[in-house]
Formats: structure tokens, C-alpha cells, sequence
């Protein structure tokens, strides 16, 4: 036998108080990780808005010897050109983050529509989005970002457009997967009797009550963008030198294995930023799940 | 502990002392808004062979009591006695209680669908309910035992249900299958919280005719909890009615219902509706039921009670005697001077 | 002449609903094989303007199946479904969202049937302006609405968590009522209530329809609930009507046996007529909807079957032993079985040998 929850046991008007709480929007999950993952945001996001306001060196002009190792003047040491590496780490947010907004919206608003479509619909418009969808996630998304790029051409734009048609089809389905869900519940019905039309069906009742798996995955998506991103430069294709993306940044470290700060200071900027996200998007997740569980 | 040892000895426990004796018991959840009291004093004693009804609505803490006493909530804290033969299970060291849990005092829950193990199938539960009790018990005497319980709660066919799983079932056959579990170990008191509610009406009657045979063949007690006061009309020797976590009237059935005290289970009895009667329909009672978070002073009935007076709000009422029932009310219980 | 025509009021002009043969068969999959769920076979009825038709039966018999289907929720397979003489399952989307001005849906669980992000403000007006109807009417008829249902204007801006079980099913029947149907179908209103609001709720409804001259169909399986406000009763079993009548017949001589069971199985609140009452307990299990029996569906549980019952399935006509507007789908009607029923206008026990 297993033990009884308290909620179980007290039943409704317990429950119905806990939703009241959440319904008026305390962000009482704003602890711990996710206050730890908001201030980071926060941080990068006034670093790459601000920057070229109080930049303490040019990232592009060498401003030292190079190779040098950490150092007062030079917190994360200088690159083989001789440019500070912290500079261009800092700088690096500034090609990243955009970038990573950039794919995450497109990516929401093409995966929102065929999702929806296909979910609501459903028949013909339904197979043939989503075989659109399983076509594309058959590959491997790192390789087809690569075979994408590659055959547009190399450069932050061309990446951003390939990184943009690997993403959408997973809020494709996603959303599918709520509306199909959503559809079935009662007030939906309630709608139909009334005589509502498919569209404000669709705008009003399923959109709203579909969106918050998007926005969860949205959040921790942010930080696998920035790292498929830094892949990419990675590897040569996305960011050009001498621009300071963290990938490309990593690529010219790896080439001066003994110069371990030219790598590590990249390395650091994107784990944090990956976990920053994370811990939003956990925390958002609960605080849904609680909203969507207590009836 | 033997007992069936010593009734053997004895013929039976003693049917003049309560096999379950429930004793001021309270039960509080801590909850982000503060400590919520769920159950807030409830005593009732419980004889041997007898079917007694707990009934109440929503908030009023029936389940939590049943629940309490055999150690199943979580993040609550529990105070009070309740003995099972003497022994207080509150409080009872883990071990111990599972010896009695499920062996000697049973529970059978509200939703068979859920209840059960879904990946198991009827006859694997059974039997691991019985080894767990009986641990000199051989895995094909328990398969054979199985076999013979399900016979006991009128399943066609025990054999071949044995090897079925829980989803190839209706609702009715998995609370019988809950029903066998539980009286697999031969327990004294059975504890049955809406055995039949999320059941249709006519798989009900057949439920609670079976429960009716099984507590004559066993000399089992019966705790039925229910809110359905037609069930406990067919069904109970004696009534608790629950409201906001205490007893507001207790006594046998037929006074119960012919004379009841307390105003609220007077207006339960008026508001409900009745196959063999059209009548206009009273609303015997306004507002909503009380729960354990919004408690108003002094009795918690008072603000619904068409017999309120000044004093309700004073105190919470104790059990006095109103014919032959106890209600807690002051008000209805005043004996004329 | 057909079970409807049969069972209706030949002095009346024509009934404000009228379902005939109405059928809905689901298609699923069971054990990668497809299957036909017979939901629905072949149900005919009729509402007269004004009347109370309850629907009852257990889980699974097709009754809340219906109700979605007269408001054409679910597509029925095939059949009828007229409103005032009009067919509303031939209807095209667009005249069929203007149809359902006549007809409306109180749901079992208001919890689940309001959305929860729009208010109750927000809940009311909605009808009334997908109809298009200006924002000065939309207010006042929202006033009006609350009067109805006894809530007040401070709920207007509440949310449907917020309310109790009973309030929110108010708000289910104000919003129902919002574009003044002449038809309501209730489906298990008061169920998911507590007890003493299912009092409340029943009150109001029937407060409702004597002040707007509404039509209901009320889908229940609580007879006893369904006895304070029926008409006409008819008893579902396994996608069928096995007997209908005006309400009073059903309770005081019901001739099915399954009807008889049904009744006999209903507990009664009162100790001394439950321990007298011999009960009718059936046995055996519901039959599959994917392959109901032939012949007769309730001929496997039913205590008076015989070979016909297998080979013939008996028509929804009215018998020897009961009016004519009583019908029961029965070979062999009657109440002579062992069981004590009670009379309900003398409240007499009454056993039947």
C-alpha cells in the first residue's frame, strides 16, 4: 500500500486554493536555481546590450603580447593575435544570444503554425505536415545543420537560417501533441455548442492552453542553440574569424592546447549560459505542471 | 501474535469490547497556508461483526480518519488513539503495523481501476498479499488459495481470472478482486472507503450483497465510509455522520434515520431524493459544506442551521443525547427542565 | 406506426425535438484489429415543447452518446434529429452554428466545461456575441443571466476555480441559457455535486423551467434524482431504449426487466423499507459494445429469457398490461417476478409473487 498525499486526501477546496495562489502569479518558484538562472540571463543580456559602452579592450586589435597567461590587466589572458580573451568572450554574447533568439522565434512561430494546423485539422493537412516533420527530424540535427550550411555557404546568417529548419519540426509536433490533447477536453466542447467558429475555437480556447510545453522547451532550448551555434563555428562553417563567437573562439584554442585560457573562458561563457536557461526552464515546468495537475 | 490462536481458544473475540476503538483522534496536514485540521476529535468504537457507516460530504474528513489510523498519509500528524485489540495503532512502529495492516484490519479503496497493479496479474496479487502475511505459506498453496477467494466474491471462472490482468476486468470484477485481497488474510475489520460509488447502481447491489455475506460468513466488522445514506440504510447497523472533521451524530440506524438530532443530518435526510416519492424538492440546507480551512466559531454548522441560536457560535458542541442517538448540538439535545 | 408515434401525445402539433432511428458507431482499434463500437443503435423519441424527457441508464449504455449526438457534438452515423420539423443533421456549418441558438448543453463536470482562463463575465457574453449581438444587449442580458441563477455581480470577475462545485455548475447553466434555447440537454448536472447542492441545482432547474418555458432532456443514471423532474422516462441498456413511458408508469408499474432490476437495485434512504425490499440482483457482467448478443442485448443477465429472445429482437411497442404511450421492448413483459417494489403514491410496500 502506499501513503496517501495530503492534497488526495482533502480534496477539493484545498486543491482549488493552491490554483488561486498560482493563478495570481506570485513567482513563488523564483528560488534557488531558477533565481541563480534569471540573474545569469540577466546578466549576459545587460553584458551584450551595454558592452560596446564600457568594453575594456577592442576585441578584434591585439592589444598585448600574445599567449599571455591570466593576469590582472588581462583576466583570461590574450589569444594568439594578442586581443584580450575575456573582451572577446564578453563580445561573444553579443553574436550568440541573438543568434539563439533568433532561431528559437523562428522556430516557435513555423513549428506553432504547422503544429496547430495539423492538430486541429487533422486528415490530409495533418499527414502531410507531418511527414514534413518526420522527414526532417530523420536526420541526425548537428549533421544536417552542417550539410545545410555548408551548401549555403559559410557565415552567421546561413547558419542561423539552417539552425532555424533543423529546430521547428520538434515545436511542430509538440503543439500537435497539445492540441490533439486539449481538443478533447470538455470546454472545447462547451465551445462547439455555443456555435463558435473553428477559428475562435482555435485562437481562444486551444492556443492559449497549448502553449506551455513550447514555452518550457523554448527556455532550455536557448542554451542547445548556443551550443549547436558554437559547433558550428566550430567546425568552420557559421561564424568567420576574426569575429569572437565562442565556438570559433574554442577552435583557436584547441589549436594552442598549452594556452588553456583561450578555450577555457568560451567554455565557461556557454555553460553558463546552457545552465541558466535550464534552470528557468525547469522551474517554469514545475510551476505549469502544478497549475495544469491541481483541478 | 497468534490470534486466531486465541479466539479459537476463546470462540471468537469478545463481542462486548470493541475490536477497533477509536479515541479523540485528530489529524492535522501542514500545508503552505498554515496546519489544516482535517480531523479534529473523532471517537467511535467498533464491535466485533458489526457494520458501521461513516458518512459525509466533501471536507468532512471521513477518509482521513480511515486513512490515519492505518498509517497512510503523508506530511500529516496524527494524535489520538486507535486500538485495534488493545493495541494503539498511532504511532506504532512501521513493522509492526504492516503485520496488521492488510492482515487484520483490511481497506478497500474507492477506484478499482487504480487500486490495482497493472501489470500484474489477479492471481500473482493475491498470492503476494498472502505470502507477505503468512510467511510459512507455499507459492502454489497460495495460488490455490487465490483461487478459492476469488470463488468466495462470486467470480466466474477463479482459474482462469487468476491468470488475467487487472485491465481485462470491469469495474465490478476489480472490486470484488480488491474485495478477495482484502479478506485474503482473514481480517477482523474491513475497512471499505465508497466501495461503490464510481460503480453503476445494479454492479453496486451486488457489491454490497457480498460484503453483506462475507461479514456474516467471517464475523467481520464493517467501517463503510460513504456519503450515499441510502447504502448505509441498507447496509449499517450503526451511523457516523462526519462534519467538518468531527462526529456531529452517531447512533444506531433506524433511530438515525426515523429521529435525527443534529440539524445537519436532518437536512441530509430532507434534501435527499427518494425513489419512492415525488415530492418538492427542500433546500434543507444553504451554503456550502464547511471545510477544514474556513471554520467559523463555535459550532461549525451554525451558519447553515435553520435551529442556530446565539450560543452556537460560543463553543463547538459536545455529543449528548438526543432519544437514541448523540448529536452535537446544544441546541437540540437540551434536555426540558 | 413507429415506437415514437406510438409513445407520443397524438393531440399535440409537432414536437419541439424529434430523434428517430439514431445511430453512432465508433470505430477503434482492439488488439490491432479494428472494431465497431455500437454506441447507438437505432433510439427514437420525441420532446414535446415544455416536457421533460430523462434519459437514463448505466455506464455505457449510450445515453450521454445521445444527448452529443441530438446537438450533433458528435456526428451521429445515421438517422434523424429534427428540431420544431427542421432536420438539424442536415445542416451545413455555418446554418448549423445558428441552429444552436435552439439548443444547448449543461455538462456533468463544470470544472472540466468552463475554460479556465476566461471569466465569468467573459463566459456569459461569449455566446451572445459569436450570435453578434451588440455589446449593450450582451451587458444587460449578463445581468440578467446572474438573476437567474442566483449569483451575484462580484462573481463576474472570478475565475471558475475559484467557485464551489455548485456555483460553477450555475455558471454551466447560465451559459447554456445565455442565447435563451428553447431546448436544454442536461447531462448528469447534479452528479458531480455534493449531496446537499445537488438539492440546490435541482431546485433551480426546475425553478428555471417554469419560468422560461424550457424543454429539457435530462441524462441521468440516478433514477431517483430523475423522479423529482421527469415527464417521460426512458431506460437505455447497451445502445437501446428497452422502455419508456410518461414517468409515473416507469416508477409505479415498470414492465422491462431490466427497468425492474434498475429500480430495485436503487437504494432507498430509510432502514426499515431497505431491510424489507427484496432486491432484484443481476448477474453476470455487461456485455461488450463491440459485440452486443443478438436478438434481445439484455437477454443474458435477464431471468426470463428464453430461445426467442436470442433469435428476435423485441420491438419498443406498447404491451398487454400497460397504456398506451408506455412501450417496452420486451417478449415477455410484466411484473411477475420476486421483488418488492414500492408504490409510490401510497408508499406502500408491495410484493409482487
Amino acid at each position: 500500500m502506499t501513503a496517501i498525499d495530503a492534497g488526495q486526501a482533502m480534496g477539493d477546496a484545498a486543491a482549488s486554493r493552491s490554483v488561486e495562489r498560482q493563478s495570481r502569479r506570485r513567482p513563488r518558484w523564483l528560488r534557488g536555481p531558477a533565481l541563480v538562472g534569471v540573474v545569469v540571463m540577466a546578466a549576459w543580456l545587460i553584458v551584450a546590450l551595454t558592452l560596446p559602452l564600457w568594453t575594456p579592450h577592442d576585441p578584434l586589435d591585439p592589444v598585448a603580447a600574445r599567449l599571455l597567461g591570466p593576469r590582472a590587466s588581462h583576466w583570461m589572458g590574450t589569444d594568439a593575435l594578442g586581443r584580450d580573451v575575456f573582451t572577446r568572450t564578453l563580445w561573444g554574447a553579443r553574436t550568440s544570444l541573438p543568434i539563439a533568439a533568433a532561431v528559437i522565434a523562428s522556430a516557435v512561430i513555423v513549428g506553432t503554425i504547422v503544429g496547430a494546423l495539423a492538430g486541429f485539422f487533422g486528415g490530409w493537412l495533418d499527414a502531410v505536415f507531418m511527414r514534413l516533420v518526420d522527414i526532417t527530424m530523420a536526420f541526425p540535427p548537428i549533421l544536417l545543420a552542417m550539410a545545410i550550411t555548408a551548401s549555403l555557404g559559410p557565415g552567421i546568417r546561413n547558419a542561423l537560417i539552417a539552425m532555424a529548419l533543423v529546430w521547428w519540426p520538434i515545436y511542430a509536433r509538440l503543439l500537435r501533441a497539445q492540441v490533439i490533447a486539449v481538443r478533447q477536453r470538455e470546454f472545447i466542447e462547451s465551445a462547439w455548442a455555443i456555435g463558435a467558429s473553428r477559428w475562435l475555437i482555435l485562437r481562444r480556447y486551444i492556443l492559449p492552453m497549448s502553449y506551455t510545453p513550447i514555452l518550457v522547451n523554448a527556455t532550455m532550448d536557448f542554451g542547445q542553440v548556443v551550443l549547436l551555434t558554437a559547433s558550428l563555428s566550430f567546425i568552420g562553417l557559421g561564424a568567420r574569424p576574426p569575429s569572437p563567437e565562442w565556438g570559433s573562439m574554442i577552435t583557436e584554442g584547441a589549436l594552442n592546447p598549452y594556452a588553456w585560457w583561450m578555450a577555457a573562458a568560451p567554455g565557461i561563457a556557454i555553460v553558463t549560459v546552457v545552465l541558466a536557461f535550464n534552470f528557468v526552464g525547469d522551474a517554469l515546468r514545475d510551476s505549469f505542471d502544478i497549475k495544469e495537475t491541481v483541478r | 501474535m497468534s490470534w486466531s490462536a486465541t479466539d479459537a481458544a476463546t470462540g471468537g473475540p469478545d463481542p462486548r469490547t470493541p475490536i477497533l476503538a477509536i479515541d479523540d483522534l485528530r489529524v492535522t496536514f501542514a500545508s503552505s497556508s498554515g496546519p489544516v485540521p482535517a480531523v479534529r476529535g473523532v471517537s467511535l468504537d467498533v464491535y466485533p461483526g458489526e457494520a458501521v457507516a461513516i458518512v459525509g460530504e466533501s471536507g468532512s474528513g471521513k477518509s482521513v480518519t480511515m486513512l490515519a489510523l492505518l498509517g497512510l498519509l503523508r506530511n500529516a500528524t496524527v494524535t489520538g488513539a486507535a486500538r485495534y485489540r488493545g493495541t494503539n495503532l498511532i504511532g506504532l512502529d512501521p513493522a509492526t503495523l504492516r503485520t496488521i495492516r492488510g492482515a487484520k484490519v483490511a481497506m478497500i479503496f474507492q477506484d478499482p481501476m487504480t487500486s490495482l497493479n497493472p501489470v500484474l496479474t489477479i492471481g500473482r496479487q493475491l498470492s503476494l498479499v498472502m505470502r507477505s502475511h503468512q510467511p510459512g505459506l507455499s507459492k502454489r498453496d497460495a495460488a490455490n488459495r487465490a483461487v478459492s477467494l476469488l470463488d468466495q466474491v462470486a467470480i466466474s471462472q477463479p482459474k482462469r481470472r487468476c491468470d488475467s490482468y487487472p485491465h481485462e476486468l470491469s469495474g465490478g470484477m476489480r472490486q470484488r478482486v480488491m474485495i478477495a485481497m482484502a479478506i485474503a488474510n482473514n481480517p477482523d475489520v474491513l475497512i471499505a472507503d465508497e466501495p461503490t460509488t464510481a460503480l453503476d447502481v445494479t454492479v453496486q447491489a451486488q457489491i454490497m450483497e457480498l460484503l453483506g455475506e462475507l461479514r456474516i460468513e467471517h464475523n467481520l466488522a464493517l467501517i463503510l465510509i460513504t456519503h450515499d445514506l441510502g447504502v448505509v440504510a441498507g447496509a449499517a447497523d450503526r451511523v457516523a455522520v462526519m462534519y467538518a472533521g468531527r462526529v456531529a451524530e452517531t447512533g444506531p440506524v433506524g433511530p438515525l434515520f426515523a429521529d435525527p438530532g443534529h440539524p445537519y443530518t436532518r437536512g441530509l435526510l430532507e434534501c435527499l431524493p427518494r425513489l419512492d416519492e415525488r415530492h418538492d424538492i427542500q433546500v434543507a440546507i444553504p451554503g456550502v459544506p464547511a471545510t477544514p480551512q474556513s471554520l467559523p466559531p463555535g459550532c461549525p454548522f451554525s451558519p447553515r442551521c435553520s435551529f442556530v441560536e446565539p450560543r452556537c457560535s460560543e463553543a463547538e458542541p459536545m455529543l449528548a443525547a438526543h432519544g437514541e442517538t448523540m448529536a452535537a448540538c446544544v441546541v437540540r439535545t437540551e434536555v426540558p427542565a | 406506426m413507429s415506437a415514437a408515434e406510438a409513445t407520443a401525445d397524438p393531440t399535440t402539433a409537432v414536437p419541439l425535438l424529434q430523434v428517430r432511428n439514431l445511430v453512432k458507431e465508433f470505430r477503434v482499434r482492439e488488439l490491432g484489429r479494428a472494431a465497431v463500437v455500437h454506441a447507438v443503435s437505432d433510439v427514437s423519441f420525441e420532446v414535446q415543447a415544455g416536457e421533460t424527457m430523462a434519459l437514463v441508464g448505466e455506464s455505457g449504455c449510450g445515453k450521454s452518446t445521445t444527448g452529443r449526438c441530438i446537438l450533433r457534438l458528435i456526428e451521429p452515423t445515421s438517422g434523424e434529429v429534427e428540431f420544431r420539423g427542421v432536420s438539424v443533421l442536415s445542416l451545413g456549418a455555418r446554418e448549423l452554428r445558428k441552429a444552436r441558438r435552439n439548443m444547448q448543453i449543461v455538462f456533468q463536470d463544470p470544472q472540466a466545461s468552463l475554460h479556465p482562463r476566461l471569466t465569468v463575465r467573459q463566459l456569459l457574453s461569449e455566446p451572445l456575441e459569436v450570435h453578434g449581438e451588440p455589446p449593450g444587449v450582451v451587458r444587460s442580458r449578463v445581468d440578467e443571466l446572474l438573476g437567474l441563477v442566483q449569483l451575484r455581480p462580484e462573481h463576474l470577475d472570478r475565475y471558475p476555480h475559484e467557485f464551489s462545485g455548485g456555483q460553477r455548475q450555475r455558471v454551466g447553466i447560465a451559459r447554456a441559457l445565455a442565447i435563451s434555447p428553447a431546448l436544454l440537454v442536461l447531462d448528469e448536472p447534479v452528479s458531480a455535486l455534493d449531496v446537499s447542492i445537488q438539492a440546490e441545482i435541482m431546485r433551480l432547474l426546475i425553478d428555471l423551467r417554469e419560468r422560461l418555458g424550457l424543454s429539457y432532456v435530462f441524462i441521468a443514471h440516478d433514477l431517483a434524482v430523475v423522479r423529482q423532474l421527469a415527464d417521460r422516462v426512458s431506460v437505455m441498456y447497451l445502445g437501446k431504449i428497452v422502455e419508456t413511458g410518461p414517468a409515473d408508469q416507469i416508477y409505479r408499474n415498470p414492465q422491462h426487466p431490466y427497468t425492474r432490476a434498475l429500480l430495485s437495485a436503487i437504494p432507498i434512504p430509510d432502514p426499515v423499507v431497505e431491510k424489507q425490499r427484496k432486491r432484484i440482483v443481476l448477474s453476470g457482467e455487461l456485455p461488450s459494445p463491440i459485440d452486443p448478443p443478438s436478438g434481445c442485448r439484455f437477454r443474458t443477465r435477464c431471468w426470463r429469457a428464453e430461445e426467442r429472445c436470442a433469435i428476435e429482437e423485441p420491438a419498443l411497442i406498447p404491451r398487454d398490461g400497460s397504456s398506451p404511450t408506455h412501450a417496452i421492448a420486451c417478449h415477455f413483459p410484466g411484473d411477475d417476478d420476486q421483488a418488492v417494489l414500492i408504490d409510490p403514491v401510497s408508499a406502500e410496500t408491495v410484493t409482487h409473487s
